[in-house]
C-alpha cells in the first residue's frame, strides 16, 4: 500500500505543498497566498491532490507549517517552519548543517544536527530589511523586475554601499544612486549585499558550520547565492529540488514520520 | 587603524610645521576639491581635512592645530608601543576623570574617541567597524559610537585593555556598550559613579568614587599615584579650559573667528589626553589665533556671514558640512555641541578640591555635559547659545541611536521656536554613513533653508 | 471564585481604578515607575506605593507626541496614560534614572504638566560602589524631605523601619511562593505568579501579605498543574506585564517556573537589612539586589542567580524576553545568551512591545524552540 503524506507551508506571500508517496515527492504545488489562511490550505491540498491524481481522503497524514498552520480546516499535525525547513533541506542533501531561509517577510538561520533536526535557530525580529520583500521593493525602485535583480547583480561591480537598517532608507539610497548615475548592475549588487549582510547578522547568534544551504524563494536569486558565498567564504549547497518548496517538503516528511 | 591614525597625525604635524605651505596646499588647493566629491585620490585625507576645517580653516589656527596633531600622535603612539611591549593599557570612558589614570604613568586609551579617528584613513572606517559589530551580533539598539568601539575591538583594531575604567553614565549607549566591552575584554574593571546633577553635594559624593578608583588602581598596579603629576595635569587642564572657554565665547562675535572645527578637534584630544602639555600649548595657541582673527576682523572689512548656524548636537564622524555651508550659503557655524568648552577651573590647592575639580571638569566635557541630567541642562544651554551666539537656525544631526536626545525633540523644538529660530532635524547616524549619506544631508538642508527663507 | 481567579481579576484592574478606591478609603497613592524606588518610604509616609503599569490601557498616540516609535513601549504607554489624565487620581509619581527612555519620562511629564503635580526623580547609579550607596542615601533623604513637606507627614526612621519589616515579611512570603512554584506538583503557572506580583505591587503591604498568607494556606489544596512535569522554563525580562504574553509563552513554550524580571522576582528578591540604619539599608538593597540590567555591576550575580535557579528549578531552558528598542536590555541579553549557552543552557531570545502584537511570530518561535528542546532530549 502506498503511504501518502502531505506537507503544506502557508507563507505570507506564497502557499506551497508537497505530496510524498512512500517518502518520495510525487506532487508539488505553489500559488499566491489567499487572504484567508484556511482557503490557502484548502487550495494547496486541492492542488496537490489534482497533481497527484488522488483524492484527499487517501492521504494518511498532513502536516501544516507557516502562519497558516494555526487555521487547519482538517485534522493535521503542525510543525514550525523552522523545523520544516531544516528537515526539508536535510532530505534534499544529508550533509546540510546550516539552513538560511530568506522568506517573504522574515529570515532565519537554522543549525541542524545530523538527523536534520533543529539544534538552534535565529530569526529576524523587527523589520523587512533582510527579507524577500525588501528585494521586491528595491528591485522596483531600481526599475527592474525582481527576477532580473540577481543576474543583474552578478554583472555589477562592488562599491555601491547601501544602508540596511530599514527598507525605506534603502529605497531612498537606491533612488539616490540612480540619480548619481551609478550603473544599475552595481546598484543591484549593492542591494543584494545590503540584504545579505542584514541576514548574516543572525549568524552571529549560532554556530555556522560547513554544509550551508539557502531555502525559500530567494534561493532562486543567483545574486543572493553569490553574495552569501562571498560573505561566508564557502560554497552553498544547491538542490535540484525547488528551494521554495523545501519547507513544505519538510512538513510532508514530518507528516510521514507521524504515521 | 590606531597606527594609521598616529602616522596620519605625524604627517599632518610635519605639514603644520609650515603654516603657509599647509594652508596653501590643504585649505586653498585640496579641500575645495573635496567638498562635493569623494575622488579616489583624495579619499585618504578627505574626512580628516573636512573635520579639521576643510576650506574654512584659518591660517592662524595652524600652530594650535599642530599641537593637537602632536597630542594625537602621542596618544596613539604610546598605546601602540605599550601594546608592542606587552605593557598594560588602561581603557577609560569619557566621563571618567582620566587624568587620575594618567597620573599612574600607565598607558591609557579612550575607546570612545575611536569613532572620531576611525575615518582618518578614508571616510568609512567608522562605518566598517559598525559592520563588523553587526556581523558579531552586537545589538543595533546600541548607539553607533559604542558599536564602532565594539566592532573595532572585535576586528582587533584596538589594543586590548588590561584594565577597564568606566562610567555607566550619561547615557544608554555608554552603559550598554560598556557591558559588552567588559564581557569581551574580560579584564579588571572599575566603575566610577556618575552624577546626575552638578550640585556641590552631588559632586562631593561622586568624588568619593574617584578616591575608590585611586585605591583600586594602586592595588592593581602595585604603585601609588603620583599626586604631583596629577596636580600638574590639572594645571594643564586649567590652561586648556581657560583658553578654549574663551575661544568658544569669542564665537559670539559677529563675525565669529571661524574656529569651530579646531575646537571640535581639541574636544577629541582633550577627551583622550587633555592633561598633556601639547594640548595646553595648542589651546593657548588657538586662543592667540582667535585673538588675531578678531583683531583682523575689526581692522578691516571682515568676510560677511550671511547665516549663522548652530549645530545642536553631536558632530558627524564621517563628514563635515561646514565647508559646504560656507561655500553654498556664505554660512558660518558659530556654535557646535562638541566644539564647545564651558569648563570650570580646577582648584588644585588640596587633594580633595583637586579630585572634586576633576570630577566637575569631566562632567562639563562636551557630550557628557549635555547628556546628563534633566532636560533643563540641555534646554537652558541651547536657549542661551541661540540667543548669545545670534544663531539664524539650528541644525540637529539627531543621531538615530541617541534616545535621550530623541526624547527631548519636542522640548527642543519649542525652545527653538520660543527663541525665534527654525530648527532642522536630520536623523543621520553620526558614525554609520549607511543610514543617511552626505547627498541626502545636503538635500535636506537645502530644503530646510529654502523653506525658512535662509539666508535672510 | 478561586483565589487564583481573584488574583487574576485584580491584576487586570487598571491602576487609576485602584487609586480611586484608595482615595475613597482616605489613603494617598504614589505611582512608582521603577523598581529602584523603595516602596517602604512611600508606605511609611502613609501612602500606597503602586508599581506603575499600563494594564488595561491601549494606544500610545498621545504618548507619541513626545516619544518616537523607537522609544520603549512602556514609556510610550505610561506617558500616554499621563497625557490622558489617567494619573490625576494619584498623589505623586516617582521616577528614576534607569535608562534614557525612563529618565526622559520625568522630563516630558513636567514639560507637559501632566498630573499629578508632585513628580519626583530619584537618580540611581548603575554602579554599586560605596560611593553609589552614599549617593543613593542622599537621594532618599531628599525624597523623604519632599514627602514630609508636601504631605505634612512625620516619616521618621521608626516608621521606615516598621515598613521595612512589613516588606521583608512580604519578600519572605514570596520566597515561599517561589519554592512552591518549582515543585514537581506545582499549582502555580507563570501567569498566576505574574498576576500575583502585579497585585502585590499595587496594594498596601499589609493587604498583600494577607493575600500571600492566604494563598500559601490554600495552595496544598489546589490541583497540581498538568504541565508541571513538561517543558519547564525560566523567564528573564525587564518590565513584563502582559498576562496574555505570559499565557502564550506557557501555552506554546512551557511552564514558567522561575523568573528574573523587574516586575517579578528581581523586584522582590532579597530582604532589607533590619539591623542597619534604614536609609543605608534601603540604598544597599536597591543597589545590591538582583534587580535589572540597569545595575551594570551586578551582572555576574544575575547570571549566577539564573544558572542556580535553572538547576534548582530543573528548567529545560531560559527565555530572554525584552522590550523592543531597549539598548541596555539588548546588551544584557548579549552577555546572558553567551554565558548561559556556555553553561549548556538552551536559550531563546525574544523581543516585543509592552502589550500585544506579533502573537503569530511569538508562537512560531516558541513552538520551534520546544521542537529544538525535544530534538536535544531525543539525541541524548
Amino acid at each position: 500500500m502506498t503511504t501518502l503524506a502531505m506537507g503544506i507551508d502557508i507563507g505570507s506571500l506564497t502557499a506551497k505543498g508537497v505530496l510524498l508517496a512512500n517518502g518520495a515527492p510525487t506532487a508539488k504545488f505553489l500559488c499566491r497566498s489567499l487572504p484567508s489562511a484556511t482557503e490557502s490550505v484548502r487550495s494547496v491540498a486541492s492542488g496537490l491532490c489534482g497533481h497527484g491524481r488522488i483524492e484527499f481522503e487517501q492521504v494518511h497524514a498532513v502536516c501544516l507549517t507557516g502562519y497558516g498552520r494555526f487555521q487547519a480546516p482538517f485534522p493535521a499535525i503542525e510543525k514550525s517552519e523552522i523545523s520544516c525547513h531544516g528537515l526539508g533541506a536535510a532530505q534534499c542533501e544529508s550533509s546540510v548543517r546550516t539552513v538560511i531561509d530568506i522568506g517573504g517577510q522574515d529570515s532565519k538561520v537554522i543549525a541542524l544536527d545530523d538527523r536534520g533536526l533543529v539544534q538552534e535557530f535565529a530569526m529576524n525580529n523587527k523589520c523587512a530589511a533582510g527579507t524577500g520583500r525588501a528585494l521586491e521593493v528595491l528591485a522596483h525602485a531600481l526599475g527592474v523586475p525582481v527576477e532580473e535583480l540577481g543576474p543583474l547583480a552578478l554583472r555589477g561591480k562592488a562599491g555601491c554601499r547601501l544602508s540596511n537598517r530599514c527598507s525605506l532608507f534603502m529605497e531612498n539610497d537606491v533612488l539616490q544612486a540612480r540619480r548619481d548615475g551609478i550603473e544599475k548592475s552595481a546598484i543591484a549588487r549593492g542591494i543584494i549585499d545590503a540584504v545579505v549582510e542584514r541576514v548574516l547578522t543572525l549568524t552571529a547568534k549560532l554556530p555556522i558550520r560547513s554544509g550551508i544551504c539557502l531555502t525559500g524563494g530567494v534561493a532562486k536569486n543567483p545574486g543572493v547565492v553569490a553574495a552569501l558565498e562571498r560573505h561566508l567564504d564557502q560554497p552553498m549547497i544547491r538542490f535540484e529540488f525547488d528551494p521554495q518548496l523545501v519547507g513544505a517538503l519538510g512538513a510532508a516528511h514530518f507528516a510521514a514520520r507521524s504515521l | 587603524m590606531i597606527e594609521h591614525a598616529a602616522h596620519s597625525a605625524a604627517k599632518m604635524e610635519r605639514l603644520f610645521a609650515h603654516p603657509w605651505l599647509a594652508h596653501r596646499l590643504l585649505v586653498k588647493t585640496i579641500a575645495p576639491r573635496l567638498i562635493d566629491s569623494d575622488p579616489k585620490w583624495g579619499r585618504m585625507m578627505r574626512t580628516t581635512l573636512l573635520k579639521t576645517g576643510g576650506a574654512t580653516l584659518p591660517i592662524e589656527a595652524i600652530p594650535g592645530m599642530r599641537q593637537a596633531t602632536i597630542a594625537t600622535k602621542g596618544m596613539h603612539e604610546s598605546v601602540v608601543n605599550a601594546n608592542r611591549n606587552g605593557e598594560p593599557i588602561v581603557w577609560f570612558t569619557w566621563p571618567v576623570p582620566a587624568a587620575v589614570i594618567a597620573a599612574f604613568k600607565v598607558a591609557y586609551f579612550c575607546p570612545e574617541n575611536f569613532y572620531s579617528i576611525a575615518n582618518a584613513t578614508g571616510g568609512d572606517g567608522s562605518t566598517r567597524m559598525c559592520e563588523v559589530a553587526d556581523r558579531h551580533g552586537v545589538p543595533q539598539e546600541i548607539c553607533s559610537i559604542n558599536r564602532c568601539v565594539l566592532g573595532a575591538h572585535l576586528a582587533g583594531e584596538l589594543p586590548p585593555p588590561a584594565m577597564l575604567i568606566t562610567a555607566n553614565t550619561p547615557c544608554d549607549g555608554n552603559h550598554a556598550g560598556n557591558t559588552i566591552v567588559r564581557e569581551l575584554a574580560q579584564c579588571d574593571h572599575f566603575s566610577v559613579g556618575g552624577a546626575y546633577d552638578r550640585s556641590p553635594e552631588t559632586i562631593a559624593v561622586w568624588a568619593r568614587s574617584v578616591w575608590e578608583l585611586i585605591d583600586f588602581m594602586e592595588k592593581r598596579l602595585g604603585r601609588p599615584m603620583d599626586w604631583d603629576l596629577l596636580r600638574s595635569y590639572a594645571e594643564n587642564l586649567n590652561r586648556v579650559n581657560a583658553a578654549l572657554n574663551k575661544v568658544t565665547e569669542m564665537h559670539r562675535a559677529v563675525p565669529a573667528p571661524g574656529l569651530i572645527n579646531p575646537l571640535a578637534v581639541f574636544w577629541r584630544v582633550v577627551g583622550g589626553a587633555g592633561w598633556e602639555p601639547p594640548v595646553a600649548l595648542g589651546a593657548e595657541l588657538l586662543l592667540e589665533a582667535a585673538e588675531k582673527i578678531m583683531a583682523k576682523n575689526r581692522a578691516r572689512k571682515a568676510p560677511r556671514e550671511r547665516m549663522r548656524v548652530l549645530l545642536g548636537d553631536q558632530a558627524i564622524a564621517w563628514t563635515d558640512p561646514g565647508s559646504w555651508l560656507a561655500r553654498e550659503y556664505g554660512a558660518a557655524v558659530v556654535s557646535d555641541y562638541i566644539g564647545s568648552f564651558r569648563h570650570p577651573m580646577i582648584d588644585t590647592s588640596t587633594r580633595e578640591s583637586l579630585i572634586e575639580g576633576l570630577v566637575l571638569d569631566r562632567l562639563h566635557f562636551s557630550m557628557v555635559r549635555q547628556a546628563h541630567g534633566t532636560m533643563e541642562y540641555t534646554l537652558q544651554e541651547l536657549d542661551t547659545t541661540i540667543r548669545e551666539y545670534g544663531a539664524d537656525c539650528v541644525v540637529f544631526h539627531s543621531n538615530v541611536g541617541c534616545k535621550h536626545n530623541l526624547a527631548l525633540r519636542r522640548e527642543v523644538e519649542e525652545t527653538c521656536r520660543a527663541a525665534g529660530v527654525p530648527a532642522c532635524f536630520l536623523d543621520v547616524d553620526i558614525v554609520d554613513r549607511r543610514i543617511m549619506g552626505e547627498d541626502a544631508i545636503k538635500q535636506k538642508l537645502r530644503a530646510f533653508f529654502a523653506a525658512n527663507g535662509l539666508p535672510k | 471564585m478561586t483565589i487564583l481567579e481573584e488574583i487574576r481579576a485584580e491584576a487586570g484592574r487598571p491602576l487609576p481604578e485602584l487609586a480611586e478606591k484608595y482615595h475613597a478609603d482616605g489613603r494617598r497613592c504614589a505611582a512608582l515607575f521603577c523598581g529602584f524606588i523603595p516602596p517602604e518610604i512611600v508606605h511609611a509616609a502613609g501612602a500606597v506605593p503602586m508599581r506603575l503599569r499600563a494594564t488595561g490601557h491601549s494606544g500610545t498616540d498621545a504618548g507619541s507626541t513626545y516619544f518616537a516609535q523607537t522609544h520603549c513601549s512602556l514609556v510610550r504607554h505610561a506617558f500616554d496614560m499621563a497625557m490622558r489624565g489617567r494619573f490625576a487620581g494619584f498623589d505623586a509619581v516617582m521616577f528614576s534614572t534607569g535608562c534614557d527612555h525612563s529618565r526622559r519620562v520625568y522630563d516630558a511629564w513636567r514639560h507637559a504638566d501632566a498630573a499629578p503635580a508632585l513628580r519626583m526623580l530619584i537618580p540611581v547609579s548603575s554602579d554599586s560602589t560605596p560611593a553609589a550607596v552614599v549617593a543613593l542615601e542622599r537621594e532618599l533623604e531628599k525624597m523623604i524631605f519632599t514627602l514630609r513637606e508636601e504631605w505634612k507627614v512625620e516619616l521618621d526612621d521608626g516608621a521606615i523601619g516598621g515598613a521595612i519589616r512589613q516588606y521583608n515579611k512580604q519578600r519572605a512570603l514570596l520566597e515561599q511562593i517561589g519554592r512552591a512554584r518549582i515543585a514537581d506538583d506545582s499549582r502555580l503557572s507563570g501567569a498566576d505568579v505574574l498576576a500575583l506580583h502585579q497585585v502585590i505591587s499595587s496594594v498596601p503591604v499589609d493587604q498583600g501579605n494577607a493575600l500571600l498568607e492566604r494563598l500559601l494556606a490554600e495552595l496544598p489544596g489546589m490541583p497540581a498543574r498538568e504541565n508541571a512535569t513538561g517543558t519547564r522554563l525560566f523567564l528573564v525580562s525587564s518590565h513584563f506585564e502582559d498576562l496574555r504574553r505570559m499565557a502564550t509563552i506557557e501555552e506554546f513554550g512551557g511552564l514558567v517556573v522561575g523568573d528574573l524580571m523587574c516586575t517579578g522576582t528581581g523586584y522582590f528578591h532579597g530582604p532589607v537589612d533590619e539591623a542597619a540604619p534604614p536609609l543605608t539599608a534601603l540604598a544597599e538593597r536597591a543597589l545590591h539586589r538582583l534587580s535589572c540590567p540597569h545595575a551594570a555591576d551586578e551582572i555576574d550575580r544575575r547570571v549566577r542567580f539564573i544558572v542556580d535557579s535553572v538547576r534548582e528549578g530543573r528548567c529545560d531552558a531560559v527565555i530572554l524576553d525584552r522590550l523592543s528598542f531597549c539598548a541596555i536590555g539588548a546588551a544584557e541579553f548579549f552577555v546572558l545568551a553567551r554565558r548561559l549557552k556556555a553553561e549548556g543552557i538552551a536559550v531563546l531570545e525574544l523581543e516585543g512591545e509592552l502589550h500585544g502584537g506579533g502573537e503569530g511570530q511569538l508562537r512560531t518561535r516558541l513552538e520551534a524552540f520546544r521542537e529544538q528542546l525535544s530534538n536535544r532530549d531525543s539525541a541524548r
